[in-house]
C-alpha cells in the first residue's frame, strides 16, 4: 500500500484545462528537474508543511466533484512537480476511482521508463512538457538530461495511441527561438504527434 | 467578470441540466456575492449532495439516473494551459489518520440489485472484527467499493453490505497468508427488504395528512445548515 506524499496544491473546477471536462488538479512535491521558469517552484523546497495524502485519501476528498467528472468526461489531472515520481499513488488511485474518472498525467516524462509503463493502462492522456529537442539547450534550461525524456515519448508513443497524448512546445525566453521550436515540433510530427501546443513560457513572476 | 463567477455559472448550468434530465426539482439562484469568487461556495457544494442523493434515490426506485456524457460539451477544451497552484485555495490537513498496524487487505467487490441485476451505489460496505468496524466505503455508480482494512491477525472477519430499502447481508470471510493483501468479493446482490404490513380497511376519503414530496414538504433541503432550495 502507497504512504501518503506530499502535495503543493489542489485546484478543483478546471474548465478544459487540462483535457476534457471538468477536472481537477493535484499537484505533487518534488521534480528531477530544476526548470528556469518553473511556475510552480514550491514543488523544489523542502516538503515539510505540507499535507499528505494516502490514495485513498485524496481519493475521498475529491470525491466532492464526482458528479461533475461523470457527467462532463473529466477526473483527475495529476502534475507538479513531476507525477511520474510517484507512479505507484497513480496507480492505486485508480483502483480507487474506478472507470468513471478519467485520469490524466501532465509530465517532463523525465523519469525512469518503469515509472511511464506502470502508468500507461490506467491514464486516459498524457500531457507531455517535452521542452525542446536540441538537448544543449534542454540541460541549460533544466539542468537535466533530455534524451531519457525523448527515448521515454517513443515508448509512450509505441504503447498508447497518438490521441492520448498532446506535448507542449514552449518557447523559452533567452534559452531557445522560433526556429528552435520549429525543429522541435517537426520531429514531434516525424514521431507521429498529432496534437501539439505551441506557447510562450511566462517569466515575468 | 472574474473567472471565479465564470466557472460558478458553467458548474450551476451543469447542475441544473443533470436535474432536469433526471425529473430532479431544484432551484438555483442567482448568487449575490460580489466579491472575488473560486468557482464555488459551500451552496454549490451542497446542491452537488443533494443531486447525489436525490439521483441515489431514483437508482433505488429503479429509475435511470442519467448523468455519464449530461453535458460533454461543456468544459471544451481551449488549449492547455501552464499548470499554477499558486492561486489554489489553502489545503487543510485531513482529520483521519490511518494508524500503523500490521498490514493492510484491499477488500474489493460489485454490489448489484437481486432483481434488476443493476450496480448499486451509495450502498455501505463494512470490514467488522470483534464488533468493531475497522473500514468501510460506499458503492460508487458503478457499485464498485474498494476497502483498505487495517487487519492486524490473521482469522475470520465480517463484510456487512447494508443500503435503504435492501436486506442487511453479513458475510464472513478469513484472512490469512494467501490472501493477507487482496480479498476479492467479486458481485454481491442485495435483496429488497419486504416489510408486510397488516391489512387496512379504507372507510371515508379525505385529504392527504401530509405532503409526500420526497425532496422537502418545506420547500428545501438542508446541507450542513446550507439550504438548497427545491420548490
Amino acid at each position: 500500500m502507497t504512504e501518503a506524499v506530499p502535495f503543493i496544491g489542489i485546484d478543483r473546477h478546471r474548465l478544459g484545462a487540462d483535457g476534457r471536462g471538468v477536472t481537477t488538479l493535484a499537484a505533487f512535491h518534488g521534480c528531477p528537474l530544476r526548470c528556469k521558469y518553473c511556475l510552480n517552484r514550491r514543488c523544489l523546497e523542502s516538503a515539510e508543511g505540507l499535507p499528505a495524502y494516502t490514495p485513498e485519501q485524496l481519493f475521498k476528498y475529491l470525491s466532492i466533484d464526482n458528479l461533475y467528472f461523470i457527467a462532463t468526461g473529466g477526473g483527475v489531472c495529476f502534475g507538479g512537480g513531476e507525477p511520474l515520481l510517484h507512479s505507484d499513488f497513480i496507480c492505486e488511485f485508480k483502483e480507487h476511482c474506478g472507470k468513471s474518472w478519467n485520469i490524466t498525467v501532465e509530465s517532463s516524462l523525465n523519469v525512469p521508463q518503469e515509472a511511464v509503463k506502470a502508468v500507461v493502462p490506467v491514464v486516459g492522456d498524457f500531457i507531455v512538457d517535452i521542452k525542446e529537442s536540441n538537448l544543449d539547450i534542454y540541460r541549460a534550461y533544466t539542468s537535466g538530461d533530455g534524451s531519457r525524456a525523448w527515448d521515454n515519448l517513443r515508448f509512450l508513443l509505441s504503447v498508447v495511441e497518438p490521441s492520448r497524448v498532446m506535448v507542449r512546445v514552449p518557447l523559452i525566453k533567452d534559452y531557445n527561438t522560433e526556429s528552435d521550436t520549429a525543429k522541435t515540433i517537426a520531429a514531434l510530427t516525424e514521431m507521429g504527434i498529432t496534437n501539439i501546443d505551441s506557447f510562450k513560457y511566462l517569466t515575468d513572476r | 467578470m472574474n473567472q471565479g463567477r465564470h466557472i460558478c455559472n458553467e458548474l450551476k448550468a451543469l447542475r441544473r441540466r443533470i436535474a432536469e434530465e433526471n425529473g430532479i426539482p431544484l432551484e438555483t439562484e442567482e448568487c449575490t456575492y460580489r466579491g472575488e469568487c473560486c468557482g464555488t461556495c459551500p451552496r454549490c457544494d451542497a446542491e452537488v449532495r443533494y443531486l447525489e442523493d436525490a439521483l441515489s434515490r431514483r437508482l433505488r426506485m429503479g429509475k435511470a439516473a442519467v448523468v455519464a456524457g449530461v453535458a460533454l460539451g461543456l468544459a471544451v477544451s481551449t488549449g492547455v494551459k501552464a499548470q499554477n497552484v499558486a492561486d489554489t485555495i489553502p489545503l487543510k490537513p485531513l482529520a483521519t489518520e490511518i494508524p500503523d498496524t500490521v498490514g493492510k487487505v484491499r477488500v474489493t467487490g460489485v454490489v448489484l440489485n437481486s432483481k434488476t441485476k443493476e450496480p448499486e451505489p451509495f450502498v455501505n460496505v463494512m470490514v467488522i472484527k470483534d464488533g468493531e468496524m475497522i473500514g468501510g466505503a460506499a458503492t460508487n455508480f458503478e457499485g464498485e467499493f474498494t476497502i483498505l482494512a487495517p487487519c492486524k491477525k490473521f482469522g475470520e472477519y465480517e463484510i456487512e453490505v447494508s443500503g435503504i430499502g435492501f436486506k442487511r447481508l453479513k458475510i464472513l470471510i478469513n484472512i490469512d497468508k494467501k490472501n493477507k493483501d487482496n480479498v476479492e468479493l467479486g458481485d454481491i446482490y442485495l435483496e429488497f427488504s419486504a416489510i408486510q404490513l397488516g391489512g387496512i380497511v379504507v372507510t371515508k376519503k379525505g385529504y392527504p395528512l401530509m405532503d409526500r414530496d420526497p425532496y422537502g414538504a418545506k420547500g428545501y433541503v438542508e446541507y450542513d445548515g446550507v439550504k438548497v432550495i427545491v420548490k
